[in-house]
């Protein structure tokens, strides 16, 4: 059987439990710090919070409304694209036909058309998506889940776990904010591809040139590691490691973390009802770490927000092609897996407990390009929700006759991230100590 | 998934048959869900799984894949002996990949190609061929060859910056292809291309998206989808000239038509029903019928030579393979 996890190259054996847990491993002796990376003392209960977990998922490259969750049939040949509108079970809600199995889950998330961000180029609308602010040469706020992260604390598993194969790019450079930024590395996130095999990879791995999960999973050489490692690793040696390293370490060192990861373990019902591509065993990925307590996993759709450029992975950037990858490609495996992970929470009950909230960092231009397809249009974009008291089945807010501009409140990133910290029980008073997002109002309408 | 309560399994196309439980076959099939990593795993047998097509439990579907990944436009080669089809390799490479029937052997079409290629056409005797590759960001140009000489005839650039040819196909007698391209405004036209890539004109002007262009096996007509009249239907074209004929009129997405090899018929994609399912038509509209019912996709639609049976990626359980269908008598 080949590795669940690949690291430097290591094959961890499906299902093998790593016989030495952390705490085990500090009774040995190693006189590492391998508590928490992230300081508890900050770490707030949660206890009354709405959503015990965020799934955000980020459809980066920006998919068009008007050819998703937002048709505009009556509008003119020049706009409306040729998808056909249909009916959804939400009364006299269409979306357009590249989504049906959406279409029949209306009831189970609200809809919003009324998204607003204020930067039309992808790293800095990335940033503004992520973390609520734009960039800027000064101060680099934290992204939404490193908040979430400073509120609950580290556990056997990070606390933000983004699932991707880079972090958010394009192919000049990457967003900034999808990190701590100012509060440091501490608060990044843990990243964890996820192949559409379900076979995980941590690239943190690849830097610890001797933590192979091979060696950590084979209980002999394992043993002996420690013994040499109780020897070398010592405590500033262990403080070399970066964050990531370290975190690393700490998760598979942890059974529970390792059954978290293991895509095996489910049935294989489930995971071929997500599909398999990347995306989808990702959010199947998503949906276990949730279950494990994993407080805030951003799931990415690709790591390149290019749609067709060599060495990049098919993202929504569509200013070609989009009539064409639409329907070919990108909306049959968005509109399964997402589907499935709504059914998949609703049938396990946690639904109730996780919010979920799947968006890009802008929309496409209303008119049709002179390419036939579209280009940016930070100005009306949607964003979908669920779950931890979401109220499903709902439309929040509404765009033009074109799609161009919202007619009702634009709701722009900060609202968004106001209203993740609502539900995941940041409230207001941190956010005031911590100096983010306090400007921003809930989308009630949601609630 | 409703395919297999008891499924054969075939070491060659030609070979003896044997019985295998689904149980176990679901094992071998679904390398991927079993956590077998790394490449490729398209099975040295042919699958054949039946009832695969809900509906139809009397017509078995032959899977001709089994690694499950994405999957497009499969074409007939070597007079149904190879098929050429486009595979999501890695996760940033789309390739062309040629799969031997007789045993299974997969390979690389065009190995010397690093970017993604693909949507593969060929002249009837197989000595020309074309494709798309990806050249560039948001780039895509056509790249037409000479198979006996091993050269690139030409390459067709559709211009600086972004800009993607969509979709081709080549004449029958090698004598030129069409592809599509939006030149004009927010519409999409199809182009006629001479063969050394020199010569270019105008094939269609509507106001819509014309898309998915196919030569008849006598080079005399075209079909293609076009949103000319609202949304993506199919139409036929008599390149001698005449008025277009449009062969079918549902508000659903109806794209990719395949000509069967006496070219009286057509198959296609439909997405009239909330599912991409496939159906044949008579080129004259006529006698329109519906090959697959399933609740996941099937699409990609591609006659075989024999004119019985078309190849088409499937979606099951949530995998695209290849799988062959029995076409309607």
């Amino acid at each position: 059987m080949k590795s669940l996890i690949e690291g430097d190259g290591g094959n961890l054996p499906e299902n093998t439990p790593v016989p030495v847990s952390r705490r085990a491993l500090l009774r040995a002796g190693a006189a590492v710090p391998l508590g928490g990376v992230l300081a508890r003392g900050e770490a707030r209960a949660a206890s009354r919070a709405a959503a015990q977990a965020t799934i955000f998922v980020w459809l980066w490259g920006a998919p068009s409304h008007l050819d998703t969750f937002d048709p505009k049939p009556g509008a003119p040949t020049a706009y409306r694209g040729p998808f056909a509108s249909i009916a959804t079970r939400t009364p006299g809600v269409h979306f357009t036909e590249l989504l049906p199995r959406l279409a029949s889950r209306s009831d189970r998330f609200s809809l919003v058309r009324s998204n607003v961000t204020f930067d039309g180029a992808h790293p800095p609308a990335g940033t503004l998506g992520m973390c609520g602010y734009a960039e800027g040469p000064g101060s680099e706020p934290p992204s939404f889940g490193s908040i979430v992260a400073r509120q609950r604390g580290d556990g056997e598993l990070p606390p933000y776990i983004m699932l991707g194969r880079g972090v958010p790019r394009d192919v000049v450079r990457p967003a900034k904010g999808y990190g701590g930024g100012d509060w440091g590395q501490a608060y990044d996130p843990f990243l964890i591809g996820c192949d559409e095999r379900g076979q995980v990879n941590i690239p943190a791995l690849k830097l610890a040139a001797d933590l192979t999960p091979q060696r950590l999973a084979d209980r002999r050489s394992l043993m002996a590691d420690l013994d040499r490692w109780r020897l070398q690793l010592d405590e500033a040696q262990f403080e070399r490691w970066d964050r990531a390293q370290q975190r690393a370490f700490t998760m598979l060192t942890s059974p529970r973390s390792l059954r978290a990861l293991d895509l095996s373990l489910e049935s294989p019902r489930t995971r071929q009802t997500y599909g398999q591509t990347s995306f989808g065993q990702s959010l199947l990925l998503a949906r276990r770490l949730a279950e494990a307590g994993v407080p805030y996993i951003h799931v990415n759709w690709s790591e390149y927000v290019e749609a067709w450029t060599p060495n990049t992975d098919f993202g929504w950037d569509t200013h070609i092609h989009n009539f064409d990858l639409l329907p070919n490609r990108h909306c049959p495996i968005f509109d399964r897996a997402f589907a499935a992970l709504l059914d998949d929470l609703h049938d396990r009950g946690l639904i109730a407990s996780t919010l979920v909230v799947c968006m890009g960092e802008f929309g496409r231009t209303p008119k049709i390009n002179n390419r036939a397809a579209r280009d940016h249009w930070p100005q009306c974009y949607f964003s979908l929700w669920a779950g931890a008291g979401i109220k499903p089945g709902r439309v929040v807010g509404a765009s033009d006759k074109l799609g161009e501009h919202p007619i009702t409140r634009p709701i722009a990133p900060p609202d968004v991230g106001v209203t993740i910290m609502d539900r995941m029980g940041v409230d207001s008073v941190a956010r005031a100590e911590w100096n983010v997002l306090r400007d921003a109002e809930v989308i009630h309408e949601l609630l | 998934m409703n395919c297999c309560e008891l499924t054969r399994t075939r070491a060659s196309a030609s070979g003896s048959i044997v019985l295998a439980s689904a149980k176990r076959l679901r094992r071998r099939a679904l390398p991927g869900l079993s956590m077998l990593a790394g490449a490729l795993a398209i099975a040295g047998a042919l699958l054949e799984v039946g009832p695969a097509v809900a509906g139809e439990p009397q017509r078995p579907a032959t899977r001709l894949t089994t690694d499950g990944q994405l999957k497009s436009d499969p074409v007939f080669i070597a007079g149904g002996e190879k098929i050429v089809f486009t595979l999501q390799e890695t996760f940033n490479q789309l390739s062309l990949m040629q799969l031997r029937l007789s045993d299974g052997q997969l390979e690389r079409f065009r190995p010397g190609v690093n970017s993604s290629h693909y949507a593969a056409s060929f002249s009837a005797d197989e000595r020309r061929f074309a494709y798309l590759e990806n050249d560039g960001n948001l780039h895509v140009k056509l790249v037409i060859h000479d198979a006996e000489r091993a050269v690139n005839l030409a390459e067709y650039n559709p211009g600086g910056g972004f800009a993607g040819v969509r979709y081709l196909t080549m004449a029958p007698d090698a004598s030129g292809l069409v592809f599509a391209f939006p030149e004009r405004g927010v519409a999409q036209q199809l182009f006629w291309l001479s063969i050394d890539g020199q010569q270019r004109r105008v094939l269609t002007e509507s106001d819509g998206f014309d898309a998915c262009p196919r030569y008849s096996p006598d080079g005399r007509r075209l079909a293609f989808a076009s949103t000319r009249d609202g949304n993506f239907d199919i139409f036929v074209m008599d390149l001698a000239g005449g008025p277009v004929r449009r062969l079918t009129d549902h508000e659903g997405f109806d794209s990719r038509p395949a000509w069967s090899p006496d070219g009286r018929r057509l198959v296609y994609t439909s997405l009239r029903d909330g599912n991409y399912d496939l159906f044949v038509i008579n080129a004259d509209g006529s006698g329109e019928q519906r090959l697959t019912w399933h609740e996941e996709r099937d699409d990609f639609a591609w006659w075989h030579p024999n004119g019985r049976q078309v190849v088409a990626v499937c979606e099951r359980d949530g995998q695209h393979d290849l799988y062959l269908l029995d076409a309607p008598p």
